[in-house]
């Protein structure tokens, strides 16, 4: 890690602390029982953080690490969005079967938006470059997922907890900065230094702020029907909703 | 470069608007059984004829009319209806605010019946964008405006509304 500029090295101390503590905040609280992949995808970020600890970052095995670790990863970030939707769309049947096929368009749609780009970016001639020519299109796609998932929750009163929307923002602003940063080194510009403080940065913000805002109690707010989490709301909602019917139901028979 | 910032900024805006939408959450307080019981699409009666030239025609016959009286009782009718016209997409998106709560707590699935709900609030938001525009031409001399298809479609929402109760389980047993 000597070999890391002051900053970066400030920043990947910062990072494996902020780490640890959230993988020790999901344990702690049970979480992690919850959101399964979101946890795997932290222990494997905390690991890759510490490569740079113990080997050497001019070494072929440091390239190595990193490529595997990073591609490993890339497949941890669209499980962890993946499972995000599925839990808040879980025992919704009413909007199941619209919510698969939406899925299932925004994701074709996501893939067609975030291929374009790649007549821009330049061949690759490293394994990071390859890379970075795989995880750009990824990265993007899960950005354009999000906001297209997030507008259907929009559009539809889900029921959604205050846990949900905190990780959304969080990957939100993470894929969009790192598809940015990787997006402009696959255009040949290679600010290293600067893109590399930038990222970790960003990281260590996104992390800090999961650390912050998730709770048990986030999940708990949660206002479900037919749910125990908080009982005073499901009680006042469940009361609205069958007013509500049987005024439909009186109107319905004049 | 430019073109990168540009769409992250936009990007950006996009998702703060959808985080601040979904944070603020969909207000279920809003639609209540009393707003439904007290609803009622004879309350918009007026508009049908708030506009109809033959008033001012009457005016205009009468002695001591000028053009500016006849003027200022068409602009202040376009006001009134202009008014009106904000109830009625405010009453129409109440409606769609219950036939969405209700297909988001069905237990069965409710796709042909959101199809449906988006189909006509296209329809209807298509309708209000037609009338505003002959409104904003009543002055020049577009004499067709008729708000008939859109008391029409609130009415169809009502409707659509109200089959979804009466078809499926109630919402008492949703839950």
């Amino acid at each position: 890690m000597h070999q890391l500029p002051i900053e970066q090295q400030v920043l990947e101390v910062a990072q494996i602390a902020v780490l640890l503590a959230l993988c020790a905040k999901l344990w702690w609280s049970g979480l992690y029982k919850i959101y399964v992949f979101f946890f795997i995808y932290l222990l494997l970020e905390f690991f890759q953080s510490l490569i740079p600890v113990f080997v050497p970052l001019n070494g072929a095995l440091y390239l190595e690490s990193y490529v595997v670790s990073q591609a490993l990863i890339l497949c941890s970030y669209a499980l962890v969005v993946l499972e995000l939707y599925s839990i808040i769309l879980r025992d919704l049947e009413g909007i199941a079967s619209m919510a698969r096929r939406y899925i299932q368009i925004t994701l074709a749609l996501a893939i067609v938006l975030s291929l374009l780009p790649l007549a821009l970016e330049k061949t690759p001639n490293t394994w990071t470059g390859y890379l970075f020519i795989f995880e750009r299109p990824i990265l993007t796609s899960l950005v354009v997922l999000i906001l297209l998932i997030t507008g259907f929750l929009v559009y539809y009163p889900v029921p959604i907890g205050r846990n949900a929307i905190v990780y959304l923002m969080g990957y939100a602003t993470y894929f969009i900065e790192r598809a940015t940063t990787i997006f402009l080194n696959n255009l040949g510009h290679y600010w290293n230094r600067s893109l590399s403080s930038l990222e970790m940065s960003f990281s260590v913000i996104c992390l800090m702020f999961w650390l912050f805002c998730l709770n048990r109690r986030g999940e708990e707010k949660r206002v479900v029907v037919g749910h125990q989490w908080n009982p005073g709301d499901e009680q006042r909602l469940r009361a609205q909703l069958d007013a509500i019917n049987a005024s439909l139901l009186r109107s319905a028979r004049k | 470069m430019l073109l990168i910032a540009i769409t992250i900024v936009l990007l950006l805006a996009c998702f703060a608007g959808l985080f601040w939408r979904l944070a603020s959450r969909f207000d279920a307080q809003q639609c209540t059984a009393e707003w439904l019981d007290s609803f009622s699409l004879k309350s918009y009666a007026p508009m049908e004829r708030l506009l109809d030239r033959s008033d001012l025609a009457f005016l205009a016959s009468q002695p001591g009319y000028r053009p500016a009286i006849g003027q200022r009782l068409m602009a202040e009718r376009r006001r009134i209806f202009r008014a009106y016209l904000r109830l009625l997409v405010r009453d129409f998106n109440q409606l769609i605010g219950i036939g969405k709560l209700m297909i988001v707590y069905s237990s069965r699935d409710q796709r042909e019946f959101a199809r449906s709900l988006r189909r006509q609030q296209v329809k209807f938001y298509a309708r209000v964008c037609a009338l505003q525009l002959q409104l904003a031409l009543y002055p020049v001399g577009w004499t067709s405006v008729d708000a008939r298809d859109l008391l029409a479609a609130l009415g169809a929402m009502r409707t659509k509304v109200r089959e979804l109760t009466s078809a499926g389980p109630s919402l008492a047993q949703w839950a």
